[in-house]
């Protein structure tokens, strides 16, 4: 998680807004649930993958340090991904933002779903999930 | 090649060489057309990916600026967006999702583009531009002001640069 955690502040050094220490921070208690739930899942995400995965969480570890929450999305894109899967996502999120007080509208759970939700549908599974 | 389809993967050929390659394939990425009364016309193709399988609006508003627009249908657009822009050879790519990071990162992984991601309005997407960024990563803001915008600023800086 640590390389990731690299691997992505080098990605993003030249935008205006580059890894700091307090994402750091925050990306290395939150990727290693993501990596978990990943596991559950019998998802073995790619290099690819999971530097998008990993931009995604310092996204979304920004807006919750910053007490943003997303807008609302259609009721129609939930039906994309299977309800224990939501709820799966939803635990991972109330796991990281408990401790820091926020509580991470739907859309957020929706946006961490559709993550695994695409790997899944690109093949990047295991023959033996763990 | 049909739009939205995933071409293969470039051999890695380095960080520098990407973004050098990328660089000029922007500025390829200008088209001249002339009328039949010999007037040229500058147009630029811009890609767009949504997470959600969005962006009409957007695409509308890069119409309206005189931009051509490739808009990447379904869900999970957002993650084809670098490879679109190579198939297409367009100028500027913008990516939507919770942040439009997903997108962008993975586009400059793999085709060395200069981004920007996290905005949350056209001015940002402007200013973006302007700094010479390829690839645009926002919220989820699905506007025809945004398109607009966004290809007038593309299209004054190719100018300048042409």
């Amino acid at each position: 998680m640590i390389h990731l955690t690299e691997r992505l502040a080098e990605t993003v050094a030249d935008s205006s807004a580059p890894v700091d220490a307090a994402d750091r921070a925050d990306l290395g208690e939150l990727l290693p649930l993501v990596q978990y739930e990943a596991d559950q899942q019998g998802l073995a995400l790619d290099d690819e993958r999971l530097l998008a995965v990993a931009v995604h969480c310092l996204a979304f570890a920004r807006r919750v340090r910053g007490g943003e929450y997303l807008d609302p999305l259609g009721d129609e894109l939930y039906t994309e991904v299977p309800a224990d899967r939501l709820a799966a996502a939803r635990h991972l999120i109330d796991t990281y933002c408990g401790p820091r007080g926020y509580t991470a509208p739907d859309s957020e759970v929706l946006l961490l779903a559709l993550h695994f939700e695409v790997a899944r549908r690109s093949g990047d599974t295991c023959e033996n999930p763990t | 090649m049909r739009r939205g389809t995933r071409p293969d993967r470039r051999p890695d050929i380095g960080p520098d060489i990407r973004a050098e390659a990328a660089a000029d394939a922007t500025a390829d990425a200008m088209d001249e057309t002339r009328d039949d009364k010999g007037n040229g016309t500058m147009t630029v193709k811009i890609v767009i990916g949504h997470r959600l399988g969005k962006g009409q609006a957007v695409a509308d508003g890069i119409r309206a600026a005189g931009g051509e627009p490739v808009l990447i249908p379904g869900p999970g657009a957002d993650m084809k967006v670098g490879d679109v822009m190579a198939a297409e050879e367009a100028a500027l790519g913008i990516s939507f999702c919770g942040s439009g990071g997903a997108g962008a990162v993975t586009a400059k992984a793999k085709y060395g583009h200069e981004i920007e991601f996290g905005m949350r309005s056209a001015q940002a997407g402007v200013t973006a531009v302007e700094q010479g960024r390829t690839v645009l990563g926002f919220g989820f803001l699905d506007s025809e002001e945004l398109g607009y915008a966004v290809t007038e600023a593309l299209l004054k800086k190719l100018g300048e640069t042409a």
